[in-house]
């Protein structure tokens, strides 16, 4: 098929795009964003959920998490 | 639990089940004899069955099957029950077939009900294989019950058996989820005891005090223990040690968080006793069980108190320790038996004189490390005073079990026992506001008021302290977060806050929930999301009208719960990925067949081609790489991955430190940590790096070196690179090749280098041989003593000559001379 489905996978989602950039700048973040799929989608590297929530919580973020 | 009839057949009726705990309803005593062991086994079944010879397990186990399934049998059984037996046995069956022993005891020695008869000698040492029955003071109240089958414990070792006899050969087991030191019996011997009235028990003198039903302690453990629950959720668990206790660090975050509660480690420790925090799938951490809170939410008020009760005797208090209690779990499980029998308020005095009527004197140990002397009675005795004075305004006021109340001689300690009866009276009415909501984010809440569906509510909130009748909670950021990500609603909380409260809610107040919960949604993160991935825009844009959303320029995220189209291709990650990248032993790879997603991501600006097909990995520039990287492109890798490239992706990533290098001057002697303790040479010699070698610090060579030449030492560029340098020594895991190894040396008549271990004789009661110091010698190997378990070296020591033995398996590293 000319389609691929990829799962499961981990996104994090930001609404504004310059929030991304920002993140990505951030060194306990970068490593486990591995690709920006779109200016405000980035793929998570495997099994790397809990680190991404633990660094953006300490950072003062409240991230929302969806079981998808 | 009133029975009105006798069933006559072999099972027991439906309704009679359904009155036990369900441990009890499937117990049935022949399916343990091979735990009782054949001696305990036979005793039991000449008990029940009333068959004197029988002569082996098989027999035992026919004879106890059949006389527990005959109602006419186990009626005859019943006609033989000594009164004190059949008493305790009607008193288990009130207790649904499951009790702790201690309230059994407890039942009896208020009651002075007389021993059992019980023909087992004291020393015979077979109950439960290897065990005597305990020899303190009224033990045999129960372990005679067990001798005989009667009744059976839920774990093995317990209070009521001895086993200083059978240490070795000592067996341990626990009866599936049943408490420690509780008892059961089988359910078709309780099922036909007649119906007695339970004897009364002699009741303390009168007090003016009066009894209380009120829930509200109850309800205020419930808030508390709920707090404990939100904390631990808001700090994202608390991780364990090995040994599955909190971690100091994690604790330190969770009592920082826990402001509002007093004893926060004792709540910690109930909500872990009570199942409501449990260790995650990996045991790493201590999370939320969900539907534990769900059922402590809505749990009826007697029944969380019956939970509390269960728990209460195996909650450490600092009590224990500052009186040196040597039983405070049995004391505490009395002490809450006799309260619960009692039901009505008694003076401390009157409560403290029943209780060492009761307790017997093996058990009722305190200060046990207090020095001797003529006073020391009394202060064993004021110990003991201290202890349960404690121990009631400490854990049982806490966890609502009793109030406290006048001074001096006129103190009275007030039971809170629930029935179903009084807490139906005590149901909060809808009607009266749970909580007022004041400017500064504050709740004052009404515990009383509190209703089930409101507890949700109150989740969002964080405690800042609870009084007799009122409690106090805070909404703040990051407590309204952790309710929302706990699945509760911004609409469901603006209108649960309004509708609890006195007062409205105010437009600042709402504004700001309603700002944090929009804060959540500015960053998410998707967990197991399925990305479909098209060949063009169009296409992706095209099934966009099944559903899902667009993602980049080729992707589209599928809703929750939907599986994709019939027909794609699925890459899994939760599997193996396809081994595609095959290296060269330069390190470079090729794509053998296209990645997936992940890994495509992962090589993304971390490889170039090197002409034609061939990649090779760059340097991060500035960061490391992710840590997984090593793990993700092994897994990605068919055959083996160059020790070249593991190496760098090892550094890369961060997972092995960078090697360091760097120009040093070396000082070499045989004596030289004797040399670096001498005062003129102090600070002029560096970092050991063996036995002989040392670095000196960078700008003290000079120095060094006018310091050796006043000692009259003359240097020598020259290091010694000599057939016994260490790193020349074989390093042989494998004992037996070790020994196979010097066996060869003894042969060929060579001297060795040895590094090894001294042994060392430890400081505990059996003097264990341990490791000791690390040593590195020549000897002439002599021979291997393999006359015991552990091979020897015996070697004479070329420096000294002296003989020694060398535990062979202590050599880390060998060569020949």
């Amino acid at each position: 098929s000319e389609v691929t489905a990829h799962r499961p996978v981990s996104l994090l989602e930001v609404q504004d795009a310059a929030d991304l950039d920002v993140l990505l700048l951030d060194s306990k973040l970068a490593p486990h964003l591995l690709t920006r799929l779109s200016p405000t989608v980035a793929l998570l590297a495997k099994d790397s959920e809990k680190a991404v929530l633990d660094a953006l919580r300490k950072a003062g973020h409240t991230p929302k998490v969806v079981e998808t | 639990m009133k029975k009105t009839a006798r069933s006559t057949s072999n099972d027991l009726p439906a309704s009679d089940v359904g009155e036990f705990h369900p441990l009890v309803t499937d117990f049935r005593l022949e399916s343990y004899t091979d735990l009782l062991g054949s001696h305990h086994a036979l005793k039991a079944a000449r008990r029940i069955s009333g068959v004197s010879k029988i002569t082996g397990l098989t027999e035992a186990k026919r004879l106890i099957r059949e006389t527990l399934s005959s109602p006419a049998q186990i009626d005859e059984l019943i006609a033989r029950l000594h009164p004190t037996e059949l008493l305790l046995l009607q008193e288990l069956r009130r207790h649904g077939g499951l009790v702790n022993a201690w309230e059994l005891f407890t039942f009896a020695r208020l009651r002075e009900l007389p021993l059992p008869r019980q023909n087992l000698s004291l020393t015979a040492s077979y109950l439960f294989k290897n065990y005597q029955p305990a020899q303190w003071e009224a033990a045999t109240l129960v372990w005679s019950l067990l001798a005989d089958g009667l009744l059976f414990p839920s774990n093995v070792p317990n209070p009521w058996l001895y086993g200083g006899y059978s240490y070795y050969g000592r067996t341990e087991w626990r009866l599936g989820s049943a408490p420690p030191q509780t008892v059961l019996a089988d359910p078709r011997l309780l099922a036909r005891l007649p119906d007695d009235a339970r004897p009364a028990a002699p009741l303390p003198p009168p007090t003016k005090a009066k009894a209380t039903t009120s829930s509200l302690p109850v309800t205020l453990a419930r808030l508390q223990l709920l707090e404990i629950v939100r904390a631990v959720q808001s700090i994202g668990g608390v991780g364990l040690t090995k040994a599955g206790q909190p971690a100091k660090n994690d604790l330190k975050r969770l009592l920082r968080e826990l402001g509002g509660l007093t004893e926060p480690e004792t709540w910690l420790g109930l909500a872990m006793l009570l199942g409501l925090l449990i260790p995650d799938g990996k045991g790493e951490r201590l999370v939320p069980l969900k539907m534990g809170v769900e059922t402590l939410r809505s749990f009826p008020t007697y029944a969380l108190q019956a939970g509390l009760d269960s728990a209460l005797p195996s909650l450490d208090t600092p009590e224990d320790t500052e009186f040196e209690a040597v039983n405070p779990y049995t004391v505490r499980a009395c002490l809450l038996a006799l309260l619960n029998e009692w039901d009505r308020p008694v003076r401390e005095s009157d409560l403290r004189a029943q209780l060492e009527k009761i307790l017997p004197s093996q058990v009722r140990a305190f200060g046990v490390e207090m020095l001797g002397g003529s006073k020391i009675t009394a202060k064993r005795d004021a110990a003991w005073k201290g202890w349960l004075s404690g121990t009631l305004r400490g854990l049982f006021t806490l966890l609502g079990k009793v109030t406290v109340e006048g001074e001096g001689t006129d103190k009275v300690i007030i039971p809170h026992r629930l029935t179903l009866d009084a807490t139906d009276s005590d149901t909060p009415s809808a009607s009266g506001p749970a909580w007022v909501l004041q400017p500064n984010f504050e709740l004052l809440v009404y515990p009383a008021q509190l209703t089930e569906q409101q507890l949700p509510v109150l989740a969002a909130a964080e405690a800042v302290r609870f009084d007799a009748q009122t409690a106090v909670y805070r909404l703040t950021r990051s407590s309204v977060y952790a309710a929302l990500e706990q699945g509760l609603a911004l609409p469901a909380l603006l209108a649960g806050l309004e509708a609890g409260s006195a007062t409205p809610l105010s437009p600042a107040m709402r504004r700001s929930i309603e700002d944090w919960a929009a804060r959540r949604d500015r960053l998410v993160l998707h967990q197991g999301a399925t990305l479909l991935e098209y060949p063009t825009r169009e296409k992706r844009d095209a099934a966009l009208q099944r559903g899902g959303r667009a993602i980049g320029e080729t992707y589209l995220l599928l809703d929750a719960g939907k599986k994709p189209p019939v027909g794609v291709t699925i890459l899994n990650y939760a599997a193996a990925p396809k081994q595609v990248l095959k290296f060269s032993a330069s390190g470079e790879f090729i794509l053998a067949s296209p990645l997936d997603l992940l890994g495509r991501a992962l090589l993304a600006g971390r490889v170039k081609r090197v002409g034609g097909n061939k990649y090779r990995f760059l340097p991060p520039v500035g960061e490391t790489y992710p840590s997984g990287l090593l793990g993700d492109v092994e897994a990605r890798t068919a055959g083996k991955l160059p020790e070249e490239v593991r190496l760098q992706l090892g550094i890369w990533t961060g997972r092995t430190p960078a090697p360091a290098l760097s120009t040093v001057t070396l000082f070499q002697h045989p004596q030289v940590s004797a040399l670096a303790r001498l005062p003129r040479l102090q600070g002029l010699l560096g970092t050991a790096l063996g036995a002989e070698l040392y670095t000196v610090p960078s700008g003290k060579e000079t120095e060094l070196h006018s310091a050796l030449s006043e000692l009259g030492i003359q240097t020598s560029a020259q290091f010694r690179t000599p057939k016994d340098a260490d790193a020349d020594l074989k390093v042989i895991n494998d004992t037996r090749k070790k020994r196979e190894y010097l066996e060869g040396l003894i042969g060929a008549g060579e001297n060795v280098r040895l590094r090894y271990y001294e042994e060392k004789r430890g400081n505990d009661w059996y003097g264990t041989v341990v490791r000791g110091r690390l040593r590195v010698a020549n000897f002439r190997p002599l021979k291997i003593d393999r006359t015991g378990s552990t091979p020897y070296l015996e070697a004479k020591f070329l420096e000294g000559g002296e003989e020694e033995r060398i535990r062979i398996g202590y050599i880390v590293a060998l060569g020949a001379l």
